[in-house]
């Protein structure tokens, strides 16, 4: 799992831990029920306090994506495809709302957008 | 969460400077840094829990137990590193091994000598010709090696280069692997401390300014960099102290967001535990 | 108890580096010793001055390594380390005693005839190692009252003081008291040392009171 973080950015370190926990979750890299590294041993290897990887671990937990057991360590909760699917969904509106505002400051058609967007998925 | 240790009302008074009412708790498993300028009361305030010096006033509570009435068994659980104070200067290392198989119950020889193996403490040398790096190593092995739980550290990384300030840091982290453990640390150079410390305790001319959990320190505490007009504009009470530079004044605030709400200052700076401490130390109110 | 044998032990350790020296006083009297008849006691007499001495370094060697509150750190009592250097510098001042003892031995046997009677022999030692024990009793709570460098200045005042005090005090007992000098030595030689051990154990005890006292209230920096 790709956990480099950066102690010069604006997001505070629990928050960056979050996000790439979540993302590696999402992507699959992280599987369903496997353990997650200790919270101690997250903390040396990144050289950060302890408190700070609890915190992102406590969250993480409120949120539905792992579980911790005490004495066991953490987990990813297995999670229902049909919720990621609506989360991703919410994700990619955020993102169309930014195209749309760009494109009505820009005058640019709702045709040519989708001809982009077709254009750029096939691409890909 | 359990504490390891809590100091209520701890007083003492020298002629010329005295240690004011400190009050402070670090739970299990958790590391606390102690900071503060040169002279503002750290060592003392570490002397006091330890119970070195003859406090005027004050409670010491060490794994549940009092200090006052329990100082041997308490002893036996706390590893010592005090920064220009050693056993002697003209012991080698299997010396110190034959000292303090008799001084702790729980010394254990193959673990000390695991981490003269592990630090490259070489063994034919004497205390005296170590380097300093080496000599705080070898306090440290010194310190670890009767598994105690708590460690209290006076200054460990002080005169090191940063190479061997960072092993240290690493020492300290592998130790706090079993959560059973806590360290108390003191240290001018607040850049190690901003890394590993769970808690930050900020001391000051024998007081204690604050002690909080070192993430909420960074989060909420901010710098904002304002013109004189705007300053002006800012009521006393929302901010801590401020510094006033050539061009603007850094104003020292305790809730970034609240103050973002309430005022119109485009630059609001994240701070840094040195930052935090000079402008409190230098600042105005 | 096994705190205070961890103790003494690093005051051993410390002395490592005068070895040397030891050796180099000792084979000095010896020589000495074979030149000069008359120093054949002697040796029993200095021996034991210079271990004392020596004991009482051990202050000096904690005052290099700052190590009085490294020390307190451990799981030890004050008391532990008054009475651990008490029977540190006690056990290094008998040390020297029985070493001058047999050097005094070995040197009568080379010699073929006996020098002094065995009643010296005994004697001799045994009144160096009071003597000594009675300045350290005196030294020690100096020392931890006004620490090594200026305990060494106000000990070499007090050592005089000591000795023209005791001096003077004998001299005018035996000028007012209807014995001889010869009655004196006798008494000393028969039931006289006895009370001196005496005396000084009983110093000793007092000045080890002291000095814990002075100590348990001192401000360690």
């Amino acid at each position: 799992m790709n956990l480099i973080i950066s102690n010069n950015i604006e997001v505070p370190i629990y928050e960056q831990i979050k996000r790439k926990i979540k993302n590696a979750i999402n992507t699959g890299e992280l599987k369903e029920t496997e353990a997650l590294p200790s919270v101690r041993n997250l903390a040396k290897d990144l050289r950060i306090s302890v408190l700070t990887v609890k915190r992102a671990y406590d969250e993480l937990e409120q949120e539905g994506y792992i579980k911790t057991v005490q004495g066991k360590g953490s987990f990813v909760i297995p999670r229902n495809k049909e919720l990621i699917k609506e989360e991703q969904i919410k994700i990619i509106e955020e993102h169309i709302d930014k195209i749309i505002k760009i494109a009505k400051i820009t005058d640019i058609s709702l045709e040519e957008i989708i001809d982009l967007f077709k254009f750029l998925y096939k691409e890909d | 969460m359990e504490n390891i240790l809590e100091v209520q009302n701890l007083c003492k008074k020298y002629s010329g400077f005295e240690l004011k009412n400190i009050n402070m708790e670090l739970p299990k498993g958790m590391i606390m840094g102690l900071i503060g300028e040169n002279g503002a009361g750290k060592t003392t305030t570490i002397k006091s829990i330890l119970n070195i010096i003859n406090i005027d006033n004050g409670n010491i509570k060490i794994l549940g137990l009092e200090m006052a009435k329990n100082e041997k068994k308490i002893k036996e659980d706390i590893g010592t590193v005090l920064d220009d104070s050693f056993l002697s200067e003209y012991l080698n290392i299997t010396d110190i091994n034959k000292i303090m198989k008799n001084i702790y119950k729980n010394w254990d020889e193959t673990l000390y000598f695991k981490y003269i193996e592990q630090f490259k403490l070489p063994k034919d040398k004497i205390f005296r010709e170590y380097s300093s790096g080496m000599k705080m190593k070898l306090k440290i092995a010194v310190a670890l090696s009767h598994h105690p739980k708590l460690l209290i550290l006076d200054e460990p990384t002080s005169g090191l280069d940063p190479v061997a300030r960072n092993d240290i840091l690493d020492i300290f982290q592998d130790f706090i692997q079993d959560e059973e453990h806590s360290i108390l640390v003191s240290s001018h150079i607040t850049s190690d401390l901003e890394h590993i410390a769970d808690y930050i305790a900020f001391i000051d001319d024998g007081k204690l300014i604050f002690t909080k959990p070192k993430d909420e320190l960074l989060e909420n505490y901010g710098i904002a960099k304002c013109s004189e007009e705007e300053f002006k504009n800012i009521d006393k009470n929302d901010f801590i102290k401020y510094k006033k530079n050539r061009y603007e004044y850094d104003v020292l605030i305790e809730n970034k967001s609240e103050f973002k709400r309430k005022y119109n200052i485009e630059i609001i700076d994240k701070t840094s535990i040195e930052e935090i401490m000079l402008i409190y130390i230098k600042g105005e109110k | 108890m096994n705190s205070i044998k961890g103790l003494i032990i690093k005051d051993f350790f410390n002395l490592k580096s005068y070895v040397k020296t030891i050796i180099v006083i000792m084979v000095f009297y010896i020589i000495m010793g074979f030149i000069n008849n008359n120093l054949v006691t002697f040796v029993s007499i200095i021996l034991p001055l210079c271990f004392g001495m020596i004991g009482i370094s051990s202050f000096n060697y904690d005052n290099i390594a700052k190590s009085d509150k490294y020390i307190l750190t451990f799981p030890i009592t004050k008391k532990d380390v008054v009475k651990s250097r008490y029977l540190h510098i006690l056990c290094l001042t008998i040390v020297g005693t029985i070493l001058g003892f047999i050097l005094c031995i070995i040197f009568q046997s080379i010699k073929e005839k006996m020098l002094a009677n065995i009643i010296d022999m005994i004697l001799i030692p045994i009144g160096a190692l009071c003597g000594m024990t009675l300045i350290q009793a005196f030294e020690i709570p100096i020392i931890y009252k006004y620490g090594a460098e200026k305990g060494r200045i106000i000990q070499m005042i007090v050592i005089a003081l000591l000795m023209v005090g005791i001096s003077s005090i004998t001299a005018v007992i035996i000028k007012i008291s209807p014995f001889s000098l010869d009655d004196f030595i006798y008494m000393l030689k028969t039931y006289g040392f006895l009370i001196i051990i005496a005396i000084t154990t009983i110093f000793y005890i007092i000045s080890y009171k002291i000095s814990l006292k002075i100590y348990s209230k001192k401000e360690i920096d």
